[in-house]
């Protein structure tokens, strides 16, 4: 990549860390379906 | 204390990481999509900072080099480091058909710290990983490997990933406008 001549040398510091976790993201466990009302006895 | 006690600590002359743009080739292999260099074989593993080495000469020069005088990674004197630069810059590199068995090119943001070299039009820096990817509609040069399937597949290196509805021609103007209208907004113009 041309980016042309340096200009001039710096050190930086990440304040917080730039590479995610290794860990994936749990994925939140769906709601268990709540069982259906038995229809009233008539 | 006395001064041989003493512990040098380099103080780092910027807090934060320097952000900037660059093009990426998209090899498949059967652990999914990784991202490459487009001028050098380098891999970009995923969840894990690209550190930068010296790639400039052949072994054995780099190695008599190495020998009589080893330099820091960047070096002002050298051409060594991990590239980035403004979009007008990389947007160029997204017009050639990627090469070294690529899939696809993308494009994106990319985080760099450690030891950066700022040049005219960019950066070298000793330290880097994607901050933001974006994948143009065409750039997959493989029918097997679809725009979706990029987008998804690129999901590995927990970045955001963005399917861009541009060409890739176009993609860095695409972006260039859209940040400018966002710091216009920012400003509230």
């Amino acid at each position: 990549m041309e980016i042309g001549k340096p200009k001039r040398t710096y050190r930086v510091e990440p304040l917080r860390e730039p590479v995610p976790s290794k860990q994936r993201p749990k994925e939140r466990p769906r709601p268990a379906r709540k069982a259906p009302t038995p229809a009233p006895a008539k | 204390m006395i001064a041989s006690d003493a512990v040098l600590v380099e103080a780092p002359d910027f807090a934060g990481v320097i952000e900037a743009w660059r093009v990426w080739r998209v090899v498949a292999g059967k652990d999914g999509y990784t991202l490459g260099s487009v001028i050098k074989p380098t891999l970009w593993p995923p969840r894990e900072p690209l550190v930068a080495e010296c790639l400039c000469s052949s072994p054995v020069v780099t190695w008599f080099r190495r020998k009589r005088s080893p330099h820091e990674i960047p070096d002002e004197r050298c051409e060594c480091g991990i590239y980035a630069a403004s979009l007008p810059t990389v947007g160029q590199y997204l017009r050639d058909p990627p090469a070294n068995l690529a899939v696809a090119r993308v494009l994106g943001q990319v985080s760099l710290w450690g030891r950066v070299v700022e040049c005219e039009r960019g950066y070298r820096a000793s330290h880097a990983y994607p901050l933001r990817l974006f994948v143009p509609v065409d750039s997959s040069v493989h029918r097997r490997h679809r725009w979706r399937a990029l987008v998804h597949g690129l999901d590995a290196y927990g970045v955001p990933v963005e399917a861009l509805p541009a060409r890739c021609a176009e993609a860095a103007r695409v972006l260039e406008r859209e940040q400018l209208a966002s710091s216009r907004h920012a400003d509230g113009l």
